[in-house]
């Protein structure tokens, strides 16, 4: 396939996007240059006022534009409860449920010495530095089930227990008005080892 | 537990074969490479989703194609009947269905259908390297235990983890905090691989004695026996096996790094097999070793049927002309009546006249399967 080179060039920036393939690049490509320049310069300032406007709360490391995020500046929040996740993404996830009304920590990733990841890496440091005034009462560890993830939460755990601090794990297991017969076996062994007492 | 209808599609050298068995003895006939082996590599292959005689799935495509189909109808009495298909690809990766329904994990279709084979490499077994019985415990107790295929997974992820960490501490001479929670996890998992191989063993170990002293004529004892990691009693709950592999981890954590390895967990352990007090591996004779292999698989019949609830469907693969009359008879004797059983042979001399009469009898040349 010939480009113009200046397609070309979006076709490849395209590519290099999560999930984006080769026909999905072309696609796109060829619906910029169908939209008015206007819309165009819409989307090009959208992306570039992202990476000039959005940093790391100094707080909980969740995404924001403001000094502090909106949640760690929200007075009406729980304080003595603390969520921690790996990604900004699952912020947003707990957010929608509108349950949690506790702050957040965000790890920046989880353990993983295979991709070069080590503890000192993600925000667990900083993590440790919020518990010393005493606030926080609970740390719900809330990584992905997974291998990464809960030895990521194990180690968390390891250094909290000492300081005295309720420490919890999310649940896992079946799925909300999931079907027993199409639950994958590792998830109804899971079901079945965090199973609770009614 | 019985086939009720096997159809393979572009698998190995079959295009399209639509095979009926009996639910009895199956006996195939026919030259070498004409497919007869394919057939039972097809339901080994649905029943543990792993060949018997190949580790690249890509060898049981059709030259020339790009997907293969395996599918088989299974009829059980102590569950209901169930569709089992894996659909291969050049392109990605093989699909599992049960009940035609797309499972994301092909672990799931392990258990499904419960199959043990033997075939010629079994001896191996018994002389190879340690690495070959722990495939054989793998493989088997994964074919009853859902949780076994579980922890077996999760095992393996943390055990490269955890060596990673143990070559970065190497050389970088650092030690980092995390290594503790490695180890608990390796711990946690590599408990319940130990536990039930324990179980699996000491039940399989019983039967195999008592099979190997009717081969041999009661004169030779064979005993079957875990080397394992962890010293600890058969009975000792998981939390207790956890808790002492945690303990050999943290004491031989000098060593694991130094080694930049993990030295010790059931990815090292072994299955001993001794024939009167030696071990079979370097001092049976050959004879010995065959009949310790056909002991073990014929106990695995009885482990299987005690623990599914049902017999397992039997695969013999090109075994008989290797047996001597003794021995081929016993197998039959064992199998026959009780499970449905798949026998490849190049002529019906090699078995039993009287397993001839009883058996459904069918021609397979180039690819096709006719009833005699």
């Amino acid at each position: 396939m010939h480009y113009a080179k200046p397609l070309a060039k979006l076709v490849s920036e395209f590519e290099k996007l999560p999930g984006i393939g080769p026909k999905s690049a072309q696609r796109l490509a060829f619906h910029i240059l169908r939209i008015n320049e206007d819309e165009a310069r819409e989307l090009a300032n959208a992306v570039m006022d992202v990476k000039q406007y959005i940093k790391l709360c100094p707080v909980c490391f969740n995404y924001t534009d403001q000094p502090r995020c909106e949640i760690c500046s929200d007075a009406k929040r729980d304080r003595s409860v603390l969520c921690v996740v790996s990604e900004p993404r699952d912020v947003v996830a707990m957010e929608k449920t509108n349950e949690f009304r506790g702050m957040y920590h965000v790890l920046g990733g989880v353990i993983s010495p295979m991709d070069g990841i080590g503890p000192e890496m993600l925000k667990i440091r900083e993590l440790l530095a919020r518990m010393t005034d005493g606030e926080v009462k609970e740390i719900i560890l809330a990584t992905n089930p997974t291998i990464e993830g809960d030895t990521t939460a194990m180690y968390i755990a390891g250094l909290l227990k000492p300081l005295g601090v309720k420490v919890s794990r999310i649940a896992h297991g079946m799925p909300v008005g999931g079907d027993m017969d199409y639950a994958d076996q590792a998830t109804l062994i899971q079901a079945l080892q965090w199973r609770r007492e009614i | 537990m019985d086939i009720q209808t096997l159809s393979l599609t572009n698998f190995r050298n079959y295009v399209d074969l639509n095979f009926i068995p009996s639910n009895g003895l199956n006996i195939l006939v026919g030259m070498n490479a004409q497919g007869k082996s394919a057939v039972l590599e097809a339901i080994y292959f649905l029943a543990t989703s792993k060949s018997h005689r190949t580790s690249r799935d890509m060898d049981l495509i059709h030259v020339g194609v790009s997907i293969a189909r395996v599918n088989a109808h299974v009829d059980r009495s102590e569950r209901n009947d169930v569709e089992l298909e894996i659909v291969l690809s050049r392109a990605e990766n093989k699909i599992v269905k049960i009940n035609t329904v797309k499972h994301p994990k092909i672990g799931d279709i392990v258990g499904q259908l419960n199959a043990v084979i033997f075939s010629n490499s079994d001896i191996d077994m018994v002389r190879g390297e340690p690495s070959l019985r722990r495939r054989f415990l793998n493989l088997e107790i994964s074919q009853v235990s859902p949780q076994y295929v579980y922890a077996l997974g999760r095992y393996k992820r943390v055990l490269d983890q955890r060596n990673n960490l143990l070559r970065e501490i190497k050389s970088s001479g650092v030690q980092t905090g995390d290594l503790g929670a490695w180890d608990s996890q390796l711990a946690q998992y590599g408990s319940t691989i130990i536990a039930r191989r324990m179980k699996f063993i000491d039940f399989l170990a019983e039967e195999a004695a008592k099979i190997y002293s009717s081969l041999a004529g009661g004169s030779e004892e064979l005993a079957v026996t875990y080397k394992k990691s962890v010293d600890i009693d058969l009975h000792a709950p998981e939390s207790e096996i956890a808790a002492a592999f945690a303990k050999l981890l943290s004491t031989r954590r000098g060593l694991d790094i130094m080694r930049g390895t993990t030295t010790i967990g059931p990815h090292r352990d072994d299955l001993v097999l001794t024939i009167n007090g030696l071990a079979a591996r370097e001092f049976a004779s050959q004879g010995q070793q065959r009949s310790a292999a056909i002991a073990l698989k014929l106990a695995e019949i009885n482990v299987m049927q005690e623990s599914a609830g049902e017999a397992p469907v039997v695969l013999l693969d090109d075994v008989m002309a290797e047996l001597d009359e003794a021995r081929r008879a016993r197998v039959l004797e064992i199998t026959t009546g009780r499970c449905q059983t798949f026998i490849t042979v190049t002529g019906l001399e090699e078995i039993d006249p009287s397993a001839v009469a009883v058996g459904s009898i069918f021609d397979v040349q180039s690819g096709k399967v006719t009833p005699r």
